[in-house]
Formats: structure tokens, C-alpha cells, sequence
């Protein structure tokens, strides 16, 4: 459809003005009509898209550029640390900042006061960094290979990035899609966020430890679920609205009772029908602490079925005296499910074949290609770089 | 999209009476695109024939779309009546729901295709079951699953079931016991897996095919092919070491 709009457009207008400015000012008000504030069409299938809070993240998720309305996100973590923790913080500060509604499930007022300060805008932060050093080279290099550089930098499909910096270039106007709202703002964990009063953010609480205990056959999760059922019903049909479940199954939140899979199962079964039935405004990113439940135990692995996209952060021993210590991973990342694709069929793609490994500063948590670093006395940090860059080719070439 | 040639051969049947096809999934990879494969080869051998799609993990969009990329003619099924989907948002997890709405859905498309009066109406019932084997996991008992299972079998012409076989749920007695179950009644298996030697970019898995327990012995030592699954969702199957048009 959208092909026959457009060549109904080139073929009215007049000979004179070539097709390009003829045809751009008549679809872009169907561009600013359509996407919500914070959401953008994905470049794969169009369907719309919010992002993560976390740019890196973002790009890794099956080229969609962000995460698909109505989709859901897991993040697994051994151990006691947690990264994912602060994933989440990031997902509900994007949130706050694009006027979303959020919803916390579990924690409360506390929760929310944690959240990282925003600092700017991600995609014009990531080109400043670099920015200066860029535009002298740019006419230099040629265009192919300058894009090139810019995959060096992250990894996966940080084709998502690109194409939100190509378009306006391409289309010779402002991209009006992104350019009044930002799709992705950085954020600064030593500050706190100061949440506007219209914020729409309202809290579940856990279910009482002393109460369902006595009653094992009522499951914990169903007065949860009757709250959030109404608080979406409360909510406008087309306000963008993410769910946030931080540490799913801790002790210290919820009863024994939760872990048996008769009371979870059912309930993120049910999370999943919710997000299905309103798959025009939910998102659901959910914790879930391993140390108590592996991933080889059946529990964990239906709740992966039952999630759309997977992944689990695996903190790195931290080593004391590197130097650059604040360049070094913190952790490894695994993809086991994509969202979409690996809903169709397509597993993890050719995605995980690539180690990747999360750092998180003050400025950001960050995704990216993992290499062992050099060995000491040796001139190899040269050949580190220039391997991932390697890498990273080929990723591009196979998009 | 081309149909995958290569698999042509083993998605039909000379004789479709009360068969079962078993498709086992992983998580890596998941069996949605050869479901609806199987369907459509199934709609196009007999395009009379009802269908009942039940799912408890995926919902309505996601199947029709996937059909529709296939070429499967979902509105005039749709229209006809002959297409019904039971999908995530329509069932609970709980073993009794589901049966009942399933025996419900079996006898109503049953005495709606009599009432079409174009001779074979009745015959020819195919019901797709995904995701069933969580149902194990809610405390529903392997019998009453099996029990179900068994049912819509007699009751349907044909009968598709994908399992998750993950090594996870497979070390869980009554999962794997359903699964080992299913493989004895099933005349194909079709099983699903990831490559040995690890990721490649431009193969998504391993697609074997062998006989169930009730085969008759068609497939010789069965055959083994693989798929890829591009981006936008289109599937392409292939024999190892076959050269590939760009």
C-alpha cells in the first residue's frame, strides 16, 4: 500500500520539482500523525517500537531498534549483583521523561526515587562524543566506510542508530518522526530524577507475606494481576505504558508460594495475553534474579518461552589493578531469544555468535562487542581494536 | 515466496486417517514458521477440510500474519468458517479450561460443517495444539494432557502437536514422558535444533524428519535439512551443502 501512496504522489506532481520534495511534505504529516511520543516504526516490519532507555540495548534487539509494542523483556542475573536492576531503571527514566505511564510491580515509592537524572538526548550525545572528530574526517572518507567506523563503535545492530542519524540527511528534511521527541535520552546514575508531578506512575504492591502463607492454594500473583488489569483499563488506550517487575521471585518481595510454577506460570501467561490483547501501548521489561532459580530448572525456561525477548547479564570477576578500569567489561551478555524474529523461527540469529559484554559508568550501561584484553608488555591493543571492528563488517555487511 | 521444495515430500500424506505429526522445539528455535508450513501444505491438499488452531503461547495476529505471508488464503477460509483460532488471550492455564473449550470448538465445527451439506463437511478435521505441555507444569497431571491429546486425535482427521524439548523440561518426568508419549502415537516426527558447530549467519537450525512410532516406515532413517529464517520472517530450506542463490 505504502508503495502505490507514494507513486501516486511522484506521478501528480509537477514535472518541474523532482519527486523528492514533491513527495516528502505530503507524507510526513502520516509520519507525525502515526507513532506516539517515544515510539517509532521499526525498520524491519514497521511495527512501532520504544526504546529500552538503554541505546546499546536497543540495537541489539533484532534490528527492530528498539523494543516492539506489546513484546516483553527478561533479563536474567546470577549472583548477587544488579545490573539488571539498573536496566530497569533506565526503561522506567526513558519512561518518565516521554510521559509514559509505568507501573511498578512489587516496590514501591522508593523505587521510583532512584532513578537516574536524564542528561540529554542519547542519539545527539553518541554523534557529540565523536561528533567533532567526525565532521572534519567526513569529507574525507567515503560514505561507505565512514558508516563503518560508526559500527566500530557499538556492535550488533547499531544499524538502528545509523538510521536515525541517516534519514534526515537522506530525505534532505528534519526527520519530523524524531525530532520534536527524542526516541532515546542518556541518563546519569549519580543523579537523581526529578519526577515531574504529572507523571503517570503508579505502584503494585507485593502481596503480603502474612496472608497468603497460610492459603498456599490461592496464587499470590492474582491480586497483582487484578490491579494492573485495572490500571491499564484506567489508562487512555493509546498512552504508552510500561510495566516494570524488578526482581521477580526474591524472598524479600515475594511469598515461597510464588515460586511454585502453578502461581508463576499462570501469571506470565496471563502478563503475556495482557500485552498481546493491548499490543499498541504495553511494554514489560521483568528481573529475574538466577541464584534461586538456575536456568536449567523447567520453571525458568517457561518463563523464557513466555517471554518475547531473553537475556541474561553474567557479572565478570573484577579485576583491581587494570588500568582503564573504567573501560573494562563489567559482565558478559547473552542473548537466548529476540524479540519478533525469535517468536517466528528464527532463534538468536546469528547474533549470539558474537560475545558481548555490558559496561556500566556513570553515563551509561553499555553493550558491546567483548574481546580478552591484550596480554601486558604487548603491542596488541591495536590489533583488539581493529579485530572488533572486523567484527563488526561483517555484521553490516550481512544486514 | 517459493515453497521449501526440499521438504515437499514430507508434508503430505497418501493416507490421512487419525495421524498425528509431533513437531519438537527448543527454545533457540522455535518451530511457529514450521507449523505454519505443515498447515498450508495441509489447507492446500484438502482446502475443504476445517481447521482448529489452538495456541497457548501465541495469539491470532501472529499466526494469520504468518499464514498470510505464506500465501495461505485466510479470509476466504475465515469468511467460510472453517478457520478457528483459540489463542492466548481466549484460554487460562488451567487443563480443564482448555479441554472443554477444545471439545466445544471440535463438536461445533463438526455439527456446523454438516449443516454446510456439501457432502464431505464433516470429514477431514485438522487440529493444530501449541504449547500444550505447559498445561504439565500447572499441576494438570500427564494423564489428563495425554488424555486430551488423545481425544482431539480421534476425533480429528489429522492432528499437528509442537512440544518444547528443551534438555531444561526434559529432565521434568511427566514432560518428558508426555513428549516420549506423543513420539509412540505420531506417525512424523519433525524436530527442530540448533547446528553442533555453533552459529552461523546464514543458518538458523537443523530440521530432521523421521518417523513417528506409528510410521510405516516411508522415511528411511529419515533426513535431515536446514532452514534459515530471514529477517522479515520468510523461511528457507536447504539440503548441507547446498549452493544458495544470493
Amino acid at each position: 500500500m505504502s508503495f502505490r501512496k507514494k507513486n501516486l504522489v511522484i506521478t501528480r506532481g509537477p514535472p518541474g520539482a523532482s519527486s523528492v520534495p514533491g513527495g516528502v511534505p505530503s507524507t510526513t504529516p502520516l509520519i507525525l500523525r502515526g507513532p506516539p511520543s517515544g515510539a517509532r516504526p521499526s525498520p524491519i516490519n514497521g511495527q512501532l517500537t520504544t526504546s529500552t532507555g538503554t541505546p546499546s540495548l536497543d540495537s541489539l534487539l533484532a534490528g527492530h531498534g528498539g523494543l516492539p509494542l506489546g513484546c516483553s523483556l527478561l533479563i536474567e542475573e546470577p549472583g548477587t549483583t544488579d545490573f539488571g536492576g539498573a536496566l530497569l531503571r533506565y526503561y522506567a527514566a526513558e519512561g518518565i521523561v516521554q510521559g509514559h505511564a509505568v507501573t511498578v510491580v512489587g516496590f514501591g515509592e522508593n523505587w521510583v526515587r532512584d532513578l537516574p537524572a536524564v542528561v540529554g538526548d542519547a542519539e545527539k550525545a553518541d554523534s557529540g562524543s565523536g561528533g567533532k572528530l567526525k565532521e572534519g574526517e567526513r569529507m574525507k572518507i567515503a560514505w561507505r566506510y565512514e558508516r563503518l567506523g560508526e559500527f566500530g563503535s557499538g556492535i550488533g545492530g547499531s544499524r538502528a542508530q545509523s538510521f536515525t542519524r541517516q534519514d534526515p540527511r537522506e530525505a534532505g528534511v528534519p526527520d519530523t518522526s524524531t525530532a520534536p521527541h527524542a526516541f532515546c535520552h542518556s541518563f546519569d546514575l549519580t543523579k537523581r530524577l526529578t519526577i515531574p508531578p504529572t507523571a503517570k506512575i503508579s505502584f503494585i504492591h507485593p502481596p503480603s507475606q502474612s496472608l497468603s502463607s497460610p492459603a498456599s492454594g490461592t496464587s499470590p500473583f492474582a491480586p497483582i494481576l487484578a490491579s494492573l488489569t485495572n490500571i491499564i483499563n484506567q489508562h487512555h488506550p493509546t498512552l504508552l505504558h510500561r510495566i516494570i517487575v524488578p526482581s521477580l521471585l526474591s524472598p524479600l518481595v515475594y511469598p515461597t508460594s510464588a515460586s511454585s510454577p502453578r502461581h508463576l506460570l499462570p501469571f506470565l501467561h496471563s502478563l503475556r495475553a495482557l500485552l498481546r490483547r493491548h499490543s499498541s501501548s504495553l511494554t514489560l521489561m521483568i528481573s529475574l534474579p538466577l541464584e534461586l532459580y538456575p536456568r536449567d530448572t523447567s520453571l525458568v525456561r517457561w518463563a523464557e518461552i513466555l517471554s518475547d525477548g531473553v537475556l541474561e547479564l553474567t557479572p565478570l570477576p573484577q579485576l583491581q589493578d587494570v588500568k582503564g578500569q573504567d573501560q573494562a567489561p563489567q559482565g558478559l551478555v547473552k542473548m537466548w531469544k529476540l524479540p519478533v524474529l525469535g517468536e517466528k523461527g528464527g532463534g538468536v540469529g546469528g547474533q549470539s555468535g558474537e560475545d558481548l559484554a555490558f559496561t556500566v559508568t556513570r553515563k551509561r550501561f553499555e553493550i558491546k562487542a567483548y574481546s580478552l584484553p591484550p596480554m601486558d608488555g604487548e603491542e596488541g591493543e591495536y590489533d583488539g581494536g581493529a579485530g572488533g571492528g572486523g567484527k563488526a563488517t561483517k555484521i553490516d555487511i550481512e544486514f | 515466496m517459493p515453497p521449501p521444495s526440499v521438504l515437499t515430500a514430507y508434508l503430505r500424506y497418501p493416507n490421512p486417517k487419525h495421524t498425528l505429526t509431533l513437531l519438537t522445539t527448543l527454545l533457540s528455535s522455535p518451530s511457529p514458521w514450521l507449523t505454519q508450513t505443515l498447515l498450508k501444505a495441509q489447507i492446500e491438499d484438502n482446502p475443504k477440510s476445517p481447521i482448529l488452531f489452538l495456541s497457548l503461547i501465541h495469539e491470532r495476529g501472529f499466526h494469520t500474519d504468518g499464514l498470510r505471508k505464506l500465501g495461505v488464503p485466510l479470509q476466504h477460509l475465515d469468511r467460510s468458517g472453517k478457520f478457528t483460532f483459540l489463542g492466548i488471550e481466549d484460554l487460562p492455564l488451567m487443563v480443564g479450561a482448555v479441554s472443554e473449550v477444545v471439545m466445544g470448538a471440535m463438536r461445533e465445527i463438526c455439527t456446523g460443517g454438516d449443516r454446510d451439506g456439501d457432502g464431505d463437511g464433516r470429514g477431514g478435521l485438522l487440529v493444530v495444539l501449541e504449547g500444550l505441555d505447559i498445561l504439565l507444569q500447572t499441576g494438570a497431571g500427564f494423564a489428563r494432557v495425554m488424555d486430551m491429546v488423545v481425544c482431539v486425535m480421534e476425533m480429528a482427521e489429522r492432528t499437528i502437536v509442537s512440544v518444547n524439548i528443551d534438555e531444561a523440561l526434559m529432565r521434568d518426568e511427566e514432560h518428558a514422558a508426555f513428549v516420549i508419549g506423543l513420539g509412540h502415537v505420531a506417525r512424523r516426527v519433525f524436530g527442530l535444533r540448533g547446528l553442533e558447530t555453533g552459529v552461523a549467519r546464514d543458518v538458523s537450525g537443523v530440521l530432521r524428519i523421521t518417523a513417528g512410532g506409528t510410521g510405516e516406515g516411508d522415511i528411511d532413517g529419515g533426513k535431515e535439512v536446514l532452514y534459515f529464517v530471514g529477517d522479515g520472517g520468510g523461511v528457507e530450506v536447504f539440503e548441507r551443502g547446498e549452493v544458495r542463490g544470493g
